[in-house]
């Protein structure tokens, strides 16, 4: 009869824990719920304030566009995290005077100095953030630092440094920017390949150096960039790995690029033997 | 501008659809927005625009298929159309052409550039 009492005792404590265990759970399931849904609408409220004066800007005339910046610079200091964070993701879309207004702007208020010092953290999401941003500003006084970056001991900060570099679109770093798609480095070749892309305008000694490198990868790639970038000049050495490389990805992508020259398509029997 | 002249912004994107039409409005054009390729496709079959500036990248009716709808209907089949897109590669600007695009600029987009092709297609349209 004892064995049984203390069953239902142990059983009913058992409940009411259990119950209010569960308690507990969905009211700090609601007040994070509600933490995030105050902080969204918060952020929304303090961009919707911010939006008209950033948009002022990029849609202002030449002769507006002081003026339109001012404005946004009296910005009360409070509403600045928004408009800065805006600002920053309006700047992937837009290219021309106003968007070079808007990142002077972000470099007086010190958004740039921030992330160079936001680079050196020890938090890889930080850095990565960082390199982001400098990517975004694409200054070319962050173009020391996100070299730096990418030997970073994070891939991820790596990659993000690489797609960076790409946007300071200066064809003088493509040595740098393809030395990534090293072993030790593993940057992907598509991001490589993207951010190579970006300057419109070719290095021809290092993508010849490219394309007699040792690696695969490097070869390939440099071969890819040639034909979209239609380097000519480098269609002899692109026509001697279409003939010759051991790797069937470099001669594909070799051939590639010779069709782009014109020369006609590339048979499958030339890539593959 | 003899007359003004009225644009349909379309993109999901509502910042880059606010900065068009704020660009071309101040510029002293009508500008009607569309978020979607079936409100666009809704808004063009009245007939009421002298261009249409179109996203290719939405969710649901992409641009190229609204592009190919707006060609097949009698009353929007001669408007002009300028895709306005991030994807940059000549296959998909061959695509936008192939579709019945006059015009087409990539993302990142110079919004004075914008106007300027709005202006010239206008004009071309005029003469």
């Amino acid at each position: 009869m004892t064995v049984v009492t203390l069953s239902w005792t142990v059983l009913v404590w058992t409940l009411v824990a259990a119950s209010v265990a569960c308690a507990a759970s969905l009211a700090a399931i609601v007040v994070l719920r509600s933490a995030r849904a105050w902080r969204t609408r918060r952020l929304e409220i303090a961009r919707s304030r911010v939006r008209p004066a950033v948009l002022g800007v990029l849609a202002a005339e030449e002769d507006e566009l002081a003026e339109a910046v001012e404005q946004l610079r009296q910005l009360p200091e409070e509403h600045w995290p928004a408009a800065e964070r805006y600002v920053l993701q309006t700047l992937s879309e837009v290219r021309g005077g106003s968007r070079d207004a808007l990142v002077r702007l972000l470099v007086d208020r010190g958004t740039m100095s921030a992330a160079m010092r936001e680079s050196r953290g020890r938090s890889a999401i930080r850095r990565a953030r960082a390199a982001e941003v400098l990517g975004l500003l694409a200054r070319p006084d962050a173009r020391r630092r996100l070299i730096q970056l990418t030997a970073d001991p994070s891939r991820d900060v790596r990659i993000v440094a690489v797609r960076a570099l790409g946007s300071l679109e200066d064809p003088a770093l493509t040595s740098t920017i393809l030395a990534t798609l090293s072993a030790d480095r593993s940057v992907p070749a598509s991001v490589v390949g993207t951010a190579l892309l970006r300057a419109r305008d070719a290095d021809t000694d290092a993508l010849r150096d490219g394309l007699g490198s040792t690696s695969d990868s490097v070869r390939a790639t440099s071969a890819a960039v040639v034909g979209h970038l239609l380097v000519t000049e480098l269609a002899a050495p692109i026509s001697a790995l279409l003939e010759h490389d051991p790797s069937a990805v470099v001669r594909s992508a070799a051939g590639r690029s010779l069709d782009r020259f014109g020369r006609g398509d590339t048979t499958d029997s030339e890539v593959y033997g | 501008m003899a007359s003004q002249d009225h644009v349909l912004v379309v993109d999901d994107n509502h910042d880059i659809c606010d900065l068009v039409a704020l660009k071309l409005g101040n510029s002293g054009f009508a500008v009607t927005q569309a978020f979607d390729g079936a409100a666009a496709l809704e808004a063009a079959r009245t007939g009421a625009f002298d261009l249409i500036i179109l996203d290719v990248m939405m969710p649901g009716m992409s641009g190229l298929d609204v592009l190919r709808a707006l060609r097949d209907e009698p009353t929007t089949s001669a408007t002009p159309v300028l895709m306005l897109t991030a994807k940059t590669q000549e296959r998909d600007i061959e695509a936008g052409f192939a579709a019945g695009a006059d015009d087409y600029i990539t993302k990142p987009f110079s919004p004075r550039e914008l106007l300027i092709r709005v202006r010239v297609i206008l004009r071309r349209g005029q003469q």
